[in-house]
Parts: C-alpha cells; sequence; structure tokens
C-alpha cells in the first residue's frame, strides 16, 4: 500500500456483500479502510494490519498554495492575520496526520489565538513599560542598566518553557480524533521548574546531562497528554539514552574547545595589533601561547570540522532519542514502534537549514542596505523628484522583500523541512496492537481555555 | 447489499439518496458500520438494522477535518461530539447542495485574502484611531502627571551621555565641549528669563552650549535645552536665536520630551501587536514604528513653531525671526521634496516657514514688539566659547553625527 499516497486519487471504497465489508484498491482514505464486520461494527480484528499504520498525506502544491495566501493576508493586514494563517497551517497539517484509519483534526480558530495573545499581550506589555521605564530612569547609572539589561535574558528560560507548555496544552484540546478529545493536564509551574533545573543541570555537566533533561521534560509532557479517557503511558530511563548521547557530547566538547581557540586566538590578536605600530610585540602571556602560535586558518577550519561533526552527531542521537521515546510509549495498550532513518533526516533538514540561514543572511544585507538609503534621503537628495524616485524605490523594495523572505521562510520552514519530517516519521512509525485504540472513551477533559498568547507574544509561536 | 460508492448516488426505498458511512458515536473511538440518508432537513444516521442512530438538521452540520476529496467526507454536527465519515461521491455532491455552508467555517475564522480586504478595511480604521488619536491623547495627559523630579534626572542623565558621545566624537573631554563664556551666559540667561515671563513651565529652563558648529538645539526632558554654538554664527540677529530657543522651551513647556518617551514606547508596544509578538518582524516593525513617530514629532514641531510666535509677541521679541530664520534655512538646505516628508521627524523647512510667516501676519503687533534684542547680545553668544570673537574656529567643521534638529 503506499502509506503517503495521494486520497485523491484512489478509487472509492467497494461494498463486497460476500464478505460484508467495503474493499477497496488501497483504503488510504481515513475511515474507508476500516473493515466493517456484519455486526455493524467497523472493528479492528480483521484491519489490524491496515490499521497499524500512520500516514502523512504530503500534498506539497496545496501546503504552497496555503502558504501564499497565508503569506499575502498576513502582509495586506500588517501581521494581524498570522493567527488565523497559523489555524489554517496547523488545520492543514492535522487533517493530513491518518492514524489507524482515521485523520486527527483541528477545531482551534484564529480567533482564540488573537484573543489569547492580547491577553498575556496586555500582561507582558505592562511588564514591557515598566521594564522600558525602568531602565530610562536609570538611564546613566552603570550597575542599575546591566541589572535591568540583563532582565529579560534571565527571565527568558522562564518564560520559554511556560510559553511552550501552555501552547502544546492549547494544540492539544483543540486535537480531535473519531471525535475523541485531546487534553493535557499538569502544572505549568512544575513544567517550568523542571525545564530550568535541567538547564541548569546541562550547563553544569557541559551538556552531559542534556539526555536526562529532555527525558525529564518528554516525561511529564506525555504523561500528562490524554487521548480521551486514556492518558499515555510512558516508561523510559536515561541510561540507554546516555550511549547514544556519548558521541554527540564529545564533538559538542571539541566544538566548544575550537570556539574557545577561536575566540581566545582573536582576542590576543586584537590586543597584539592595537599596539602602535614600531612596538615591539610584547610576548603573548604563558598560557596562551600555545593558543596564538597555532594559525588562525587551522582555528577556523577546527571551528568548522568540529561544527560539522557536531550537527550531524546531534542529529543521529535526536533520531535515536525519538526513536527510544516512540518505542516506551503506550497508549491504552496500543503500543508504537519507528525505525526513522538518520540520513533520512539529514536529508531533509540539511538543505532547509542552509535554505533559512541563506535567507537570513540575504534579509540582513537587505535591511541594511535599505536602512542605509532611508536614513541618507533627506541630506543627500539633489531634487525633488530624485528624493521621491529614491523613496519610492527603497519602500517598494522593503515591501518586495518583506513578502518575498516571509514567503521563503515558510515555504522552507513548512513544505522542505516540516511536511517532509512528518512524511519520514508517518512512513517509518507503525503500531502495534492498534485494535487497543478502539477502545479509548471520549474523556471529561475540558476543550475550551484561553489561546496559547504567551509563545505568540514572546515571538516563538510561529507554529 | 449494493455498491453505495459508486458515481450514483443509491436511492434509499423512498428515493432518497443514501451511502455507507463508518460513525463514531463520540463516546468511544469505536466505529460503527451505518448507513447515511439524506432526509428533508436533517441527515440520517442508521445502523445495519434500520435503527435511526442520530439526525443531524443540516444547520448544525460542518464538514471536519480531512475532507480531502470529493467521494469521501467527514462530518460533525453542533452539539453532537461524533464524527461520520460518508463514502461515497455521488451522495457527498446531494449533500453539498443539500447544506451549501457546509464547507464554511464561521465568521471568526475568515479564508485567507476574500476576507482579508474586510478585515483591513476595519483594521485601517482601527489603526488609524489608536496610532493617531488615542496615543496622541493619552501622551499628552500622562506626561501631565510625570513627577518633575523623575523628569529632571532623567534629563540630567541624558543630557550627560550626549555630551559625553559628542566628545567621544570630537576627541575632547566633555567638560572642553561646553560653552561657558560669562558674557555668552548673561546674553542666554536673558533670553531665557524674557521668554519665560510669559510661559507656563513645568521646570526652570536651563540651556547648554555646546562649542560644534552644527547649526542645532534640542530639548530635554526636565526643562534641560542642549544649543550648538554653530546656531549663533547661522543666526543673522539675536531674535532669531530666542526664537528658536522659544520653540525649544515650548516643548518644555508642553512636556514634549516626555511625550515622545512615552508615545515611543506606546506605539512601538502596540505595532508589535500588528506585526507580531515583541520581536518578531523586525524590518516591518522597524518601517512602521519609524513613520507613526515620525508623524507624531512632525506635529509637536509645528505646535512648538506656533508657541514660539506667541512667547515671542508676548516677550516682546520679533515674532517674524522664527519665519526669517527658518526661510534661511530652507534655501540654504537641498530642496526637499513636500512628496517625501511623511518620511521626516521634522516637516520640511520652507513648509514650516510659510506656516510661521502666514501666522504671524495674522497677529496684531504686540505693544514694545520693536524692543529686539542687540547685535552685542549675538557677539557674546558667538564669542561664548572662548574663540577670541571669529566665531569660527580654524580648521575643519567641527560637527557631530547626532540626528538632533531644532
Amino acid at each position: 500500500m503506499e502509506r503517503d499516497g495521494s486520497i485523491g486519487q484512489e478509487p472509492g471504497p467497494v461494498w463486497d456483500p460476500e464478505s460484508q465489508t467495503l474493499t477497496t484498491g488501497e483504503p488510504v482514505a481515513p475511515d474507508a479502510g476500516a473493515p466493517v464486520h456484519g455486526d455493524g461494527r467497523a472493528g479492528p480484528d480483521a484491519g489490524a494490519q491496515r490499521e497499524s499504520t500512520v500516514v502523512f498525506v504530503e500534498e506539497p502544491k496545496s501546503l504552497q498554495r496555503l502558504i501564499f495566501w497565508n503569506t499575502l493576508s498576513t502582509f495586506l493586514t500588517v501581521g494581524l492575520y498570522r493567527f488565523w494563517a497559523r489555524t489554517r497551517l496547523r488545520r492543514h497539517f492535522w487533517h493530513r496526520v491518518i492514524v489507524a484509519g482515521s485523520p486527527a483534526e483541528y477545531m482551534g480558530h484564529g480567533f482564540e489565538l488573537f484573543a489569547g495573545f492580547l491577553v498575556i499581550f496586555a500582561l507582558v506589555g505592562v511588564g514591557f513599560l515598566v521594564f522600558l521605564f525602568s531602565t530610562l530612569y536609570a538611564y546613566g547609572d552603570e550597575v542599575s542598566t546591566d541589572l535591568l539589561s540583563s532582565l529579560p535574558l534571565a527571565l527568558l528560560p522562564v518564560l520559554l518553557p511556560m510559553a511552550l507548555f501552555r501552547a502544546r496544552r492549547y494544540r492539544l484540546r483543540r486535537t480531535v480524533w473519531r471525535g475523541i478529545h485531546l487534553a493535557q493536564d499538569g502544572s505549568v509551574l512544575t513544567y517550568t521548574a523542571l525545564w530550568v533545573w535541567g538547564l541548569v543541570l546541562t550547563v553544569l555537566t557541559l551538556g552531559l546531562a542534556y539526555p536526562a533533561r529532555n527525558l525529564w521534560t518528554e516525561r511529564y509532557r506525555l504523561t500528562h497528554t490524554l487521548v480521551g479517557d486514556r492518558r499515555v503511558d510512558f516508561k523510559a530511563r536515561v541510561a540507554p539514552l546516555m550511549l547514544a548521547w556519548l558521541p554527540a557530547w564529545g564533538c559538542s566538547l571539541l566544538l566548544l574547545a575550537a570556539s574557545v581557540g577561536c575566540a581566545v586566538w582573536w582576542d590576543l590578536h586584537g590586543s597584539v595589533s592595537d599596539l602602535p605600530a614600531g612596538t615591539n610585540n610584547p610576548p603573548v602571556p604563558e598560557p596562551w601561547s600555545d593558543f596564538y602560535a597555532v594559525p588562525p586558518a587551522l582555528w577556523g577550519l577546527a571551528l568548522l570540522l568540529s561544527l560539522i561533526l557536531f550537527y550531524g552527531s546531534f542529529v543521529r542521537y535526536r533520531v535515536l532519542e525519538f526513536r527510544y521515546v516512540v518505542g516506551q510509549m503506550d497508549l491504552a495498550g496500543a503500543r508504537f514502534t519507528s525505525d526513522l532513518g538518520v540520513t533520512d533526516v539529514l536529508r531533509i533538514i540539511t538543505p532547509g537549514l542552509l535554505g533559512l540561514m541563506g535567507y537570513v543572511v540575504l534579509s540582513g544585507v537587505t535591511v541594511a542596505t535599505i536602512y542605509e538609503v532611508l536614513r541618507a534621503l533627506p541630506s543627500h537628495a539633489a531634487d525633488g523628484a530624485g528624493t521621491l524616485l529614491m523613496a519610492a524605490s527603497a519602500l517598494s523594495m522593503s515591501v518586495a522583500l518583506l513578502f518575498a523572505a516571509s514567503y521563503g521562510v515558510s515555504v522552507v520552514s513548512n513544505v522542505g523541512m516540516r511536511a517532509r519530517l512528518l512524511g519520514a516519521v508517518a512512513r517509518t512509525l507503525d503500531i502495534e496492537n492498534p485494535q487497543a485504540l478502539d477502545r479509548i472513551g471520549q474523556g471529561r477533559t475540558d476543550a475550551t481555555g484561553p489561546g496559547e498568547g504567551l509563545a505568540d507574544a514572546l515571538a516563538f509561536g510561529d507554529f | 447489499m449494493s455498491d453505495f460508492s459508486g458515481q450514483q448516488a443509491h436511492p434509499g426505498p423512498d428515493g432518497r439518496p443514501m451511502a455507507l458511512g463508518t460513525f463514531y458515536d463520540g463516546h468511544s473511538a469505536w466505529g460503527s458500520s451505518v448507513t447515511v440518508r439524506l432526509g428533508q432537513d436533517a441527515l440520517e444516521i442508521l445502523s445495519t438494522d434500520d435503527a435511526l442512530l442520530a439526525s443531524w438538521p443540516f444547520a448544525d452540520l460542518h464538514a471536519a477535518g480531512g475532507t480531502l476529496d470529493g467521494w469521501d467526507m467527514r462530518l460533525r454536527a453542533d452539539g453532537h461530539p461524533g464524527r461520520l465519515a460518508v463514502h461515497g461521491q455521488a451522495f457527498v455532491m446531494h449533500l453539498r447542495q443539500a447544506v451549501p455552508s457546509l464547507l464554511h467555517e464561521g465568521v471568526f475564522d475568515p479564508q485567507p485574502f476574500r476576507s482579508v480586504l474586510g478585515l483591513m478595511m476595519v483594521l485601517v480604521g482601527a489603526v488609524g484611531m489608536v496610532f493617531f488619536i488615542v496615543i496622541p491623547l493619552l501622551s499628552g495627559g500622562l506626561a501631565r502627571i510625570v513627577p518633575g523630579d523623575w523628569e529632571r534626572q532623567v534629563g540630567a542623565r541624558v543630557q550627560e551621555s550626549m555630551i559625553a558621545s559628542f566628545a567621544q566624537q570630537l576627541g575632547t573631554s566633555p567638560e572642553a565641549l561646553q560653552c561657558t563664556g560669562p558674557a555668552g551666559q548673561q546674553a542666554m540667561d536673558r533670553i531665557v528669563d524674557r521668554l519665560s515671563a510669559g510661559m507656563d513651565l513645568p521646570h526652570p529652563v536651563t540651556v547648554t552650549v555646546l562649542d560644534v558648529d552644527n547649526v542645532n538645539a534640542f530639548a530635554l526632558p526636565g526643562g534641560r535645552l542642549l544649543v550648538a554654538r554653530g546656531l549663533f554664527n547661522y543666526a543673522r540677529s539675536a531674535d532669531e536665536v530666542a526664537a528658536v530657543i522659544a520653540h525649544e522651551m515650548v516643548h518644555v513647556a508642553e512636556h514634549h520630551p516626555s511625550r515622545n518617551v512615552i508615545e515611543g514606547g506606546a506605539t512601538a508596544l502596540l505595532f508589535s501587536v500588528f506585526v507580531g509578538g515583541l520581536g518578531q518582524r523586525p524590518l516591518e516593525f522597524f518601517i512602521g514604528n519609524m513613520l507613526i513617530s515620525a508623524s507624531h514629532s512632525r506635529h509637536r514641531e509645528l505646535d512648538a513653531d506656533e508657541g514660539a510666535v506667541s512667547a515671542m509677541a508676548a516677550a516682546g521679541l520679533d515674532p517674524s525671526a522664527l519665519a526669517t530664520f527658518l526661510e534661511r534655512i530652507a534655501r540654504n538646505s537641498a530642496n526637499r521634496s513636500a512628496a517625501v516628508s511623511w518620511l521626516l521627524t521634522h516637516p520640511v523647512s520652507g513648509a514650516r516657514a510659510a506656516l510661521v510667516r502666514e501666522r504671524v501676519e495674522r497677529m496684531a503687533p504686540a505693544p514694545g514688539a520693536s524692543l529686539g534684542l542687540s547685535w552685542a547680545d549675538l557677539t557674546h553668544l558667538r564669542t561664548m566659547c572662548g574663540d577670541g570673537g571669529r566665531g569660527r574656529r580654524q580648521g575643519p567643521p567641527r560637527k557631530v553625527r547626532k540626528d538632533w534638529r531644532i
């Protein structure tokens, strides 16, 4: 069966009077694939093989079309449409994920996201204003200014997990499968404490505790995930992950060493070349002389190589971690297995990341150019018509750049990476004992609640 | 059993279209095989032994997730937790004819682009109201309740930091950059005193003259004015200097520096609601914020010009001096087109001068208007930086790169 085939291409299901089942040329179609028994139950027994699949229907052209209209609408409304755009994007993805023959549904509305954003924005906004005025008040006082300027950085590790946990709760509450609502319980504060503690431990151990941190937070998220009346069961240990992490950790230390080497070399180089011409270079202080003896190109090469090594080994670890986590999940007796390939993932995300980096660099250069043109405008314009022309070209360039950058980034991250990655994950994911999923009952969790304003207010709620 | 999934909708015993489906009752994830019948005003869901399981009114019916093509459709109904998957293209076509709103998603969920024009019109009105009416009104009120001590403290720190930055640019010390010639200082005090008498100032005005060739003056919070020595050389009379000082003193009287801070913060904050988050889309943020702030600033400059004309007249000085000064700037500067004026923080000098001239001409001559300042006052001002009465130092112009304007 073409598990990632296009639904629209398949013939419809046909009722087979002899076997009393709907038969089709492969029923990729959600629900249509569920065999129907003589007793009128579209049960799982005969269809275990067919139901043990997760399918993601990629449809890149339809996604690209959606992104185009989303970008244009967001653009025309100076960004306000983004809440509705995000909702439509989610709907596109959710509705194309077909689990055991039935698609997921996204029930959220753009207006909820907008309202949630306004609520959080009012709170964050007040804090921002207080911060702004405090900074002005402390203007010139070095200690207060330093303290104030480090405040947002200090708050970020607390606000980030809060925002992510809340956003996930919202998304799950708006997710329905076969009419069954998903939900997330648990405390935002506990999750945040766990997240921050994991981060501190990771930093203190120079990254060695990274798998433990990931597993703790993942365990909290998963064991507080509800599908109807069933809670996801997750029994995983850190030990198997540690072994998988060691190569990536080693590479991270190499990267750290190369970065420190480059920074120290640069610093020494700076202090030496700052000396007036004709002065004899003073000897480089003893502990650093070895660093300075290494030619700069070698440091650069070491940095590049260690970066590539770390990237490869880190992606490898994340894939292994994903496979392990999936393998330890149990939902109502159904279990999952994944044989997602490291090279498949690398092949998808590497060009995507390079593309995004290209866009960032290109946008940065163009923004700087436009800024300079606008700045120079009033003082260097020779005549009225020339000034107008320059202003008009600078502004149209900005508009064109903004649109191209928004559209390009969205296409690369959604079509090039997210959809292809989901496709790869779905192709390699299997459900053992899928008939157990039929036993899931409706939960009693509240499907309403505010939108995920915090993530958007802090500018990391793109999806 | 017949084939319900072909191109023809299977007619039921009473001729109504029927199809096969899978029904999830909303209580469990277990799916039942059902027959679906198109009723008069509802979709009827029947079990395999023809018992009516549910009847979903057309008015409550919506397409649910995963409706990917014509022959297979998932449905839900308001007030019912269940889902129904219907198989059969012809049946789906009948259903869509019976329920034209099946694929509509409600007013709170507009389709991209199609509904955006309406949204945009509402937005343009709302944005205009907030940015150009609500924020300036609020900032005017708020600026008046900002404690005076706070304004003076901020002003002192901003001044210290600006002078330090200029001194660094010119390779000199902050102390050496400040002009303290006693005769010039006295002339400036006379100007400030005469103007202050007729103005309602929240702070005593203190003027610091900087030894730079820019033609400029700037009002900081707390009644502090920074004036560049270049201004004295460019002016042709002490009244012209007084007119510029009067303009800056109106900024002080109207709390404009504090309003700038409040409006800047509020505009940045509200603008980020539109463009997204506190940091998303920096370029849109930069351009939009720049245009809105520039608009606020231009209005304030015109207000200050108008106030300066009245203050000059009230102080018995020549109110047309501001017009004369601005006209000279307009003649000597690059010919800026009014078409780009919306990009600038200050109105185009020519247009400003014309407005000031018009206002002066409408004014009845104030008694004592002829009592202008003396030529000696201007000379004292020009020499207060201690360069031997020439008013210009040797060597290249000593200008700072700070975008501050009269």
